[in-house]
């Protein structure tokens, strides 16, 4: 386990875009709701709590979504996406760090697993990281932005995936193709991720 | 059908030496130190001409079988695996006479499969060398890409593998009635490659993190940096791998492919004697493109 998991009450969590689920919000410190990862860097600055609850606002987190976060706050800590039917999104889940398992494998001690970056689904973060970074660009990146702005800050403080946390989700649109050669180009997929997606997009599967 | 419960479960460790018999008695003397210990010990001694057979013969609680000659590890694990099955045991414990099983090793091992989300044919340990990082020989081939199951198998502390190596791998018995054994003829090398590859191809493995054992080689060596001509053998076992065609499939051979020219490259690049490992490389390649020989 990271550490002693961290109360809600010193959780404020942010609702990423136009809101179709309700935030479990019993005991948060507050909620924002802001249009898109562009606004990110200013909600975050506006509270005043530890940590924030990034959470699509197309997502819909269960009772225990954030209680299971938050017994691994010592981190940026990512909940699983399934669908309706509990079954895994791939597309939303991002991509292990499997280049270092001796790391690996004491994260599966845990019960966690490193992720080298995400979609921002739900995911809990020290307001101070995120305030650090430089945001999310969703103009240039798309749907892919959040993927982009996860991987640098993972490569700053290791996101871990933590599967007692799971979140219901819709898979994730692909971009345009100028959205996802941007994306190619800024480093934050491999080679074959990059391949792979930009096939995604121009057959459209 | 065998038992998985971790209470009633058998287990049969299989230890295969050769003229290693300070190592040797090292390593059985940490499987009786195990918290839960082996229900039956088989050791095959590949017909050694040091201290072994004296060693062994003074040795209470194990069941000594001795080859009549040198089968390599290959053909030790095939004999000794073969051997444990028909006692009827649930698991076939896989130990090389160099390995130092941790004293809970065994009950992480058992603890794991009792918990893993989906039946598991195989259970691996982690395996250390002496400094304790990873051994490089034994560095766990993950399959984070199935991504589902990978997660699932975190959520119990568990992490999915691809392949295992016989330092300290445990292999259910249904999955030896339905694979069969590993490839004698391999002689060294890369058979527990083919075997744990072609038995978790449809199946799952996992390494159970809290199962530790600590491979005691005198340097944190690989396949590539202990090759000496014993590189022979990995060049043709690794064509033979890949030609066989069970173990893996699709962009599996490809990157296994690129592995083994990577391996031949890095093996002369790094040879003092670049003649003799150009000869030793051929030979294996020779060999490798030769028809394989089945049991």
């Amino acid at each position: 386990m990271g550490s002693v998991a961290s109360p809600v009450s010193e959780v404020t969590a942010i609702s990423i875009g136009p809101r179709s689920h309700a935030i479990p919000s019993g005991g948060l410190a507050d909620v924002l709701e802001i249009p898109d990862l562009a606004a990110l860097h200013d909600a975050a600055a506006r509270t005043g709590t530890r940590l924030v609850w990034l959470v699509d606002a197309r997502a819909a987190p269960s009772q225990s979504t954030l209680s299971a976060l938050l017994e691994h706050a010592d981190a940026p800590a990512v909940s699983v996406p399934v669908d309706a039917r509990g079954a895994l999104v791939e597309a939303a889940l991002g991509r292990v760090a499997d280049e270092d398992p001796a790391t690996l494998l004491e994260r599966v001690v845990e019960r966690r697993v490193p992720l080298r970056h995400t979609t921002v689904t739900s995911l809990v973060i020290e307001r101070e990281l995120v305030a650090t970074m430089p945001p999310p660009n969703p103009y240039r990146f798309g749907p892919y932005a959040g993927t982009e702005w996860t991987a640098r800050v993972f490569a700053e403080s290791p996101g871990m995936l933590v599967p007692a946390s799971r979140v219901e989700v819709v898979a994730p649109p692909p971009g345009s193709l100028a959205q996802a050669v941007r994306m190619a180009g800024s480093g934050s997929w491999r080679r074959g991720e990059a391949l792979r997606e930009l096939h995604r997009v121009v057959v459209g599967r | 059908m065998g038992r998985t419960d971790t209470q009633t479960a058998t287990v049969c460790a299989v230890v295969v030496t050769y003229n290693r018999s300070d190592l040797l008695s090292r390593c059985l003397d940490h499987l009786e130190a195990q918290s839960r210990r082996p229900d039956h010990t088989v050791v095959v001694d590949n017909a050694s001409t040091d201290e072994t057979p004296r060693l062994l013969a003074a040795r209470d609680g194990i069941e000594l079988l001795t080859l009549h000659e040198n089968l390599g590890s290959s053909g030790g694990f095939k004999c000794g695996l073969e051997h444990a099955y028909q006692q009827g045991h649930d698991w076939l414990w896989m130990l090389d006479d160099d390995t130092l099983p941790d004293s809970r090793c065994l009950e992480q091992l058992l603890a794991g499969a009792a918990r893993a989300p989906r039946r598991p044919s195989i259970i691996a340990s982690v395996v250390r060398w002496q400094d304790g990082r990873l051994h490089p020989m034994n560095r766990p081939w993950l399959r984070a890409r199935a991504r589902s199951d990978f997660v699932d198998g975190v959520d119990a502390g568990l992490a999915l593998i691809r392949t295992s190596t016989f330092v300290s791998t445990m292999i259910h018995r249904t999955a030896i009635a339905e694979h069969g054994y590993p490839p004698a003829h391999y002689f060294v090398w890369l058979d527990d490659m083919e075997y744990t590859g072609r038995v978790l191809r449809h199946a799952h493995g996992y390494i159970a993190p809290e199962s530790v054992v600590w491979h005691w080689t005198p340097q944190p060596y690989s396949t590539l940096t202990d090759a000496r001509e014993r590189f022979y053998y990995k060049a043709r076992n690794h064509l033979w791998l890949l030609r066989r065609g069970e173990s893996f499939g699709g962009r599996e051979r490809i990157t296994y492919g690129w592995a083994f020219l990577t391996a031949i490259l890095t093996y002369l690049r790094d040879s003092d004697d670049r003649g003799r490992a150009l000869r030793t490389t051929f030979r294996g390649i020779r060999d490798g493109l030769r028809r394989e020989p089945r049991e």
